[in-house]
């Protein structure tokens, strides 16, 4: 009788042992202008949390410092430019910024253009929300033409100045990339050894997910769910551009927010392209701005330009065609058997 | 044509097993009828005369009494060769498996109330494994091992003791 | 065997083990969490995945006949099995993580699979 009495005691007690504490501590926040996903794993919640602070604070540093539109370093730079002006006392991570994005522009056959800031405002991109306008073909060949570059920028720790007055940066495909790197830092510091970031998408791992990596979903282009899903290992990033995030339609035409440098006009056609970082100390950046020349280029290009890039995986998504490095293939796992089927799937090298 | 008479020899140990036997399938029938607040959960009262005749008689009085049990039940329940007779089979061979282990632990210390709870467990993880390998592949067992194991537990020491205080009366411990 | 038993310490010992493994198998094999899927496996192979919030009834004819599984307000059950005995029926609703019920004779088993998610964090 005591033994039946001793083992409904210990029977109970490994019912209230069930409800212990998980060691993931995920918070979301909207900061640098888009939604910010952080998971700590294995940390204690103080710990995790001071981490997730520090990111938080320099993730609103950062917006401030390089917002495209609204008052920040980078504006005031713009202006500067415009008015053919320098640009006095740039802070060191504007210019280290500035000479970083430049090697990639022309890596990417100035297809990754950041100067291109006056056309992407033509466009109505430079707000929060934007409207649809009725493109004037006259006035983008005159926006195309002033063909602004970042090489037109002379840039010093004293000063930046541009030899074309339309210049205009946007570092819109590079600044939430950049954040990941600087998040990296200020989790290293902190000695957090497994995190995953999220910032409007753009992710990068740190360390795993307990026994396993983390693990991160592709979305569906034209629907709301994740269409495949992969393992990022430690320090491997991840980006996507699309056209289903920053756009308007119109006359039944749906222009998104990535522009040819070249024509001017929004890329047609493509739905999304994602690319896959190795580790780096700039992995990243590269997940935000090396999407963007595969999205933009033409498609006949892509192969030799991903070449060219150092970009060993990637994933372009159109419509009714899915193609992909074989070295992604192997990575990414579908979970949408029906996306699977009604899509020409196609790998390429 | 002279008629041919076929004696079969019977001698003691065939009588012990034979009534062993009948009474270890009476109460696989009786249990049978039951109801069990889940399958696979039962009090397997019919173990109580399999490690009876263990250590009343011998390991091979016992593998006998069980074989005849399993088999004949399942015959008058309909059940012969289903899963339900798989199950059963499996259970009751790992359970003799480890008994015949188990008996020569030293018996100043260990009781048929140990044994008992030993072999109740080999029984529900032979039955678990045959479930998880071949009659169910890809179904994920896990859940059911703790409330298996308590039951193991539970009925393994009733059972025992159940044994324990026959062979005492008996004086046979 | 006709030695005295002195003392149950070996039985105690086993009894122990068996308790020591059972508070081990709760809290590593139980899950208390409701699950959102329900998993329907069908002669060896999963048939399919099926959300538990939904209205639904899928019926599977396996070798003993029909096997009626029904989903609702978050739960599953048997609500028709051909076999004898009746189980898998009997056993009524389920709906966390981990549980599952099983038709040996058709060959059919539903179980409940966790909240956990695809993936950690989704790029877009």
């Amino acid at each position: 009788m005591r033994f039946i009495k001793f083992f409904f005691i210990i029977v109970a007690l490994c019912f209230l042992q069930s409800c212990s504490k998980t060691s993931l501590y995920q918070s979301k926040h909207y900061v640098f202008g888009t939604i910010v996903d952080i998971s700590i794993y294995g940390e204690s919640d103080k710990k995790a949390e001071e981490a997730t602070q520090a990111v938080l604070h320099e993730f609103t540093r950062l917006h401030h410092s390089l917002h495209a539109w609204k008052r920040s370093d980078l504006t005031s730079l713009n202006e500067a430019i415009a008015k053919n002006k320098p640009y006095i006392n740039p802070s060191a991570e504007l210019t280290e910024i500035l000479k970083e994005a430049k090697i990639l522009e022309d890596a990417s056959n100035h297809l990754f253009n950041p100067a291109i800031g006056e056309l992407i405002d033509y466009w109505g991109f430079h707000q929060d929300e934007f409207t649809p306008i009725h493109p004037d073909k006259s006035k983008i060949k005159v926006l195309v033409e002033r063909k602004p570059s970042l090489d037109q920028l002379s840039i010093s720790g004293s000063s930046i100045s541009s030899a074309n007055a339309h210049v205009k940066i946007d570092l819109g495909g590079y600044a939430k990339g950049y954040a990941l790197d600087q998040a990296k830092k200020i989790l290293h510091e902190r000695q957090i050894k497994n995190a995953l970031i999220n910032i409007g998408g753009n992710i990068i791992a740190i360390g795993q997910h307990g026994n396993k990596p983390w693990r991160v979903g592709i979305q569906d282009p034209r629907g709301s769910q994740a269409i495949a899903k992969l393992d990022l290992p430690d320090g491997w990033a991840i980006g996507t551009s699309g056209d289903y995030q920053r756009y308007f339609i119109n006359d039944g035409i749906r222009y998104c927010h990535l522009i040819h440098p070249f024509t001017g006009f929004p890329i047609q056609n493509v739905y999304s392209v994602t690319v896959l970082i190795e580790p780096a100390k700039n992995a990243g950046t590269l997940s935000d701005v090396l999407s963007k020349p595969l999205f933009i280029g033409k498609k006949e290009d892509r192969e030799a330009l991903a070449k060219k890039l150092n970009i060993h995986h990637y994933l372009i998504i159109e419509e009714n065609r899915i193609s992909m490095t074989q070295t992604m293939a192997d990575k990414i796992q579908f979970l949408d058997m029906h996306s699977q089927k009604k899509n020409h799937l196609e790998i390429t090298h | 044509m002279t008629r041919s008479i076929i004696k079969i020899k019977t001698t003691l140990l065939d009588h012990q097993i034979a009534k062993l036997s009948a009474i270890a399938i009476g109460l696989s029938l009786i249990e049978s009828v039951l109801p069990s607040p889940m399958p696979g959960v039962k009090p397997g009262i019919a173990n109580i005369i399999t490690l009876y005749a263990m250590y009343r008689f011998n390991f091979k009085t016992a593998l006998w009494v069980s074989i005849l049990r399993v088999f004949a039940t399942s015959l008058i329940l309909g059940q012969f060769l289903s899963p339900t007779f798989m199950l059963s089979l499996t259970g009751s061979m790992l359970s003799l498996l480890t008994l015949y282990f188990a008996i020569k632990l030293p018996s100043q210390f260990f009781s048929p109330i140990g044994l008992s709870v030993l072999s109740s467990f080999a029984h529900i993880g032979g039955q678990l494994l045959l479930v998880r390998l071949w009659l169910i592949p890809h179904a994920s067992i896990y859940y059911l091992i703790p409330i298996y194991s308590v039951a193991a537990l539970l009925f393994g020491f009733i059972n025992g003791w159940i044994t324990y205080r026959l062979l005492k009366h008996h004086n046979s411990i | 065997m006709k030695l005295p038993i002195k003392s149950f310490l070996g039985d105690s010992l086993i009894i122990l083990i068996s308790l020591i493994f059972i508070v081990f198998a709760f809290k590593t094999f139980w899950h208390f969490e409701t699950g959102s899927v329900v998993q329907v496996n069908f002669q060896g192979k999963t048939y399919g995945n099926f959300s538990l919030f939904q209205d639904k009834k899928i019926s599977l004819i396996g070798k003993e006949g029909e096997s009626m599984i029904e989903i609702k307000a978050g739960r599953a059950r048997f609500a028709h099995a051909p076999c004898k005995n009746q189980y898998c029926v009997q056993q009524g609703w389920i709906h966390r993580t981990g549980q599952m019920l099983i038709c040996i004779p058709n060959e059919v088993s539903i179980e409940i699979l966790g909240k956990t998610k695809a993936y950690d964090s989704l790029n877009y």
